[in-house]
């Protein structure tokens, strides 16, 4: 009885009221499997993507298809719930009427749907106040009778728009541990709208961001944090951190360029995607299709994408799906078996293992190029210059913070949460904090750092890699694809398809870099002219490695344990030789 | 609907009889006894002859002689049932106009300037046009009175309509109720408050304006036995017949109307001023 909802490329506007015409909803495609949050600005169309989704409003492109046991169904063969930001109540009937109002268009005798009526009343907690009428009842009493009217009618999906927004955070507070709890006992799908990063990051197994007016998902983030949740839970606290920065890169009409970007990367990734799955030829049936999550922006979305494009994939005897995340849930994914295989970087990796999730590096993809970067006009030379300043970082668990963690250890400054005042995010917020000058430094991977060169409003303070080379006289990490031991252990060869394809790509891009960067280079890195894509093919060069052979791996353990002995930051105990699959 | 008496149920119930009572003592049973009271004083005192201000005990001596013979009832019922039947007519005949008001953007201009010029009408003047077109039968007093209401209550639908609450429609539209139940548990209860509103102007008006009507000629009505006490010049039976016809108008407002509205509108709480 599972369905599952799939919104594709939404689109859709209204008239202005002067004679044009107002965007609302850009191409928005949201998945609905479980208990999926989708957050967004205040006014971003998040209610219209849930109104076109019940079927209230006709949309203007793109798709809502419905599935039950993986087969298409149509809208009215579904159940569908709704609980709105205000009640909606029917203010002259009693709770148990409005509760048994969407049950007369069920085929059930009197006697059941009363039955049915009083059951989510208590599931709900108001069997008591089944004959008040709900302007007697508080607001929270009231937006649960609208809560137990959408779970009686046993929906498939429920839509909720904010139901809890306009309550005191107490009542809230209560109500959404409840909803957790109803949910995992029903395990119904939910598409849960709201503006409440917390809220998302507490209720939501996936979370969308949405960026403002025209709406388009900026990010989609797996929660990892296993249930029962709490909404006191520090994890909790640092995910809803991690959503307001994206949240954060919708609004500010500085990033709206940069953010273009990462947007048609997103549609190029999706694009990828979809012809992995739609160009399935006879056969091809034979070969191992395996899901690869990736950062679609920058340097890793090109090589990908060279790899689909040039069919190399297919030619080694594999089918690559990518799943396009960024740079940190694309890590995250792995490690949480979501796709079988996914970019990881080393010390990640050895982070990783440390705490339990052994994981192994099969294949190179390229080079742990991160850089700080400073506004081209700022006074700071050093990185001592920057102590105690607001710095910005990927989050955590990404390859940028820990290459820059490990450095300052190296070099004896302590732990670069102490040392700056670090602002983690995902990259394009950063870069929008630090285009207002909220940050004085922004810890990036290589991703967007050609963008940001090639405006010239930006200088680069520290190279990570030259800092890695001078301090152990070889190359930075290589990032690299990871998957878990036992799937390497059943898909040997698949893997070693997957390294030579990859192999292949770096060869033909070292051949013509310039020319696949002017075919790929604005819609992968923004880059707009022949000036820009010359600096960036420079830069690109030598990013990517086909080396997989005996020294390269000793290398780079080498380069962990140097990482390991500089400090306490990386833990000791565990061998880096483990996290390499020969 | 089972009516459950519990201990507290009923304490509660007697309190709030006695609070009740307490109310009509004060506000409507006092002042009337003190009316009373000055009429009886003023007309004992002799200062007005007897022919301009009957005492009060003959003016409700007649009015009881008057019912105990069945004249008095016969007339008032022939009233109280054109005034109730016009209204029923009027009520339901600008149902589908209002509400083809309040839907269409294009009838609602198209029909506005006409619903001013039916507005300002003066209710004599339908009578006149009736009577000359009817005459003296049933169908002039059923019509003056019914194109007098007509648009009084279009107006009623039509911003009843205008003000429904949009947002329970799409509610109703996803919990995929059928048209009867929009109608029944959607549109109507949000268009009673302003019904009960309207209802009360239209009786109010339908009084008045069947009064004059009946003074017109007809040989029936209580109009007809104020005229003819007019031309009697026995203010004793115009103060009768008043107060008989103001009884019946009270017993119809608060004994019916408000009843009805109060059933209707007890999903609102009562707002209450100062203590």
């Amino acid at each position: 009885m599972a369905v599952l909802v799939e919104v594709c490329d939404l689109v859709k506007g209204f008239p202005d009221g002067r004679g044009g015409w107002l965007s609302v909803l850009d191409g928005v495609s949201v998945r609905v499997d479980g208990l999926v949050c989708v957050l967004g600005p205040s006014g971003c169309g998040k209610s219209t993507l849930l109104n076109v989704v019940a079927g209230l409003e006709p949309s203007d492109g793109g798709q809502i298809r419905f599935y039950r046991d993986g087969h298409r169904v149509e809208r009215d063969e579904v159940r569908i719930g709704y609980v709105f930001q205000d009640p909606r109540l029917l203010n002259w009937r009693t709770v148990e009427e409005n509760v048994e109002f969407g049950l007369h268009s069920l085929p059930l005798p009197a006697a059941a749907r009363k039955a049915r009526v009083r059951a989510y009343l208590q599931l709900v907690g108001l069997e008591d106040f089944a004959r008040q009428f709900p302007l007697f009842l508080s607001g929270g009493m009231r937006q649960r009778v609208g809560l137990a009217r959408a779970l009686a009618l046993e929906p498939d999906v429920v839509l909720m728009d904010e139901p809890f927004s306009k309550l005191d955070e107490i009542t809230a507070r209560e109500l959404r541990q409840e909803l957790l709890g109803i949910q995992a006992r029903l395990g119904q799908r939910i598409l849960f709208v709201t503006h409440n990063p917390a809220e998302a990051a507490l209720l939501g197994d996936r979370i969308y961001v949405l960026s403002g007016r025209p709406a388009r998902v900026v990010a989609e983030v797996s929660n990892p944090i296993p249930k029962p949740r709490h909404a006191e839970a520090p994890e909790v606290a640092a995910l809803a951190r991690d959503i307001v920065g994206y949240l954060g890169a919708g609004q500010g009409a500085v990033s709206r360029r940069t953010f273009l970007v990462s947007g048609m990367a997103w549609v190029v990734g999706a694009v990828v995607a979809g012809l992995g799955s739609s160009v399935w030829l006879p056969g091809v049936w034979a070969q191992a299709r395996v899901e690869v999550s990736v950062a679609a922006v920058g340097a890793t979305g090109l090589l990908i994408r060279l790899v689909k494009d040039l069919g190399l994939d297919r030619k080694h005897g594999v089918e690559l799906h990518v799943v396009p995340l960024t740079v940190a849930d694309a890590e995250r994914a792995v490690v949480q078996g979501r796709v079988p295989v996914g970019i990881f970087n080393p010390i990640s990796a050895v982070r990783a293992l440390a705490e339990g999730h052994a994981l192994k590096l099969f294949a190179p993809f390229l080079l742990n190029h991160n850089f700080l970067l400073v506004r081209a006009e700022s006074p700071y030379r050093r990185l001592e210059d920057l102590r105690g300043k607001r710095v910005g970082s990927l989050s955590k668990i990404s390859g940028t913070y820990n290459t820059l963690a490990a450095i300052l250890y190296a070099k004896g400054l302590g732990d670069p949460e102490r040392y700056f005042q670090l602002r983690f995010g995902e990259a394009v917020p950063l870069i929008t904090l630090m285009e207002r000058g909220d940050l004085e430094a922004v810890a990036l991977f290589e991703a967007h750092v050609s963008r940001l060169l090639a405006t010239g409003r930006y200088r680069v303070l520290l190279e990570f890699n030259e800092e890695f080379r001078r301090m152990t006289a070889s190359d930075n990490l290589f990032i690299a694809l990871a998957a878990k031991p036992a799937w390497l252990e059943a898909n040997g060869t698949t893997a070693r398809q997957i390294r030579a394809a990859l192999a292949e790509a770096v060869g033909a891009f070292r051949q013509n870099p310039v020319g696949f960067l002017e075919r790929y280079g604005r819609e992968i890195f923004g880059l707009e002219t022949a000036a820009e894509i010359q600096l960036a093919a420079r830069r690109l060069r030598g990013i990517y490695t086909a080396r997989w052979d005996r020294a390269f791996l000793d290398r780079q353990i080498r380069q962990l344990r140097l990482v390991q002995a500089r400090g306490d930051f990386l833990p000791s105990h565990v061998s880096p030789e483990e996290v390499f699959w020969p | 609907m089972s009516v459950v008496w519990e201990q507290g149920q009923a304490r509660d119930w007697l309190r709030r009889g006695a609070e009740y009572s307490t109310d009509v003592l004060r506000f409507y049973v006092a002042p009337v006894l003190a009316v009373g009271l000055a009429w009886y004083g003023i007309s004992a005192a002799g200062w007005v002859p007897a022919t301009l201000l009957p005492s009060p005990e003959r003016v409700l001596g007649r009015v009881v002689e008057a019912a105990g013979s069945g004249v008095l009832t016969a007339h008032l019922a022939l009233t109280v049932r054109r005034v109730v039947v016009a209204f029923a007519a009027a009520l339901v005949a600008s149902l589908p106009v209002g509400a083809a008001m309040g839907f269409s953007r294009g009838l609602e201009r198209l029909l506005t300037p006409w619903l001013v010029v039916a507005l300002s009408i003066p209710g004599l003047i339908w009578a006149l046009i009736t009577l000359l077109l009817f005459g003296l039968s049933e169908l002039t007093v059923y019509t003056a009175i019914g194109a007098g209401l007509l648009p009084m209550f279009v107006v009623n639908w039509w911003q009843g309509v205008k003000a429904l609450d949009r947002d329970l429609l799409l509610m109703a539209r996803v919990y995929r109720a059928s048209r009867w139940r929009v109608a029944w548990d959607v549109v109507l209860p949000q268009l009673l408050p302003q019904l009960f509103a309207s209802a009360r102007y239209g009786l109010a008006w339908g009084w008045k304006i069947v009064v004059v009507i009946e003074m017109l000629g007809f040989g029936n009505g209580v109009g007809y036995l104020l005229y003819e006490s007019y031309h009697l010049f026995s203010m004793e039976r115009v103060l009768a017949w008043t107060l008989a016809f103001l009884s019946v108008m009270l017993v119809l407002e608060y004994g019916v109307l408000a009843p009805v509205e109060r059933r209707w509108t007890r999903w609102r709480p009562r707002v209450t001023f100062g203590g």
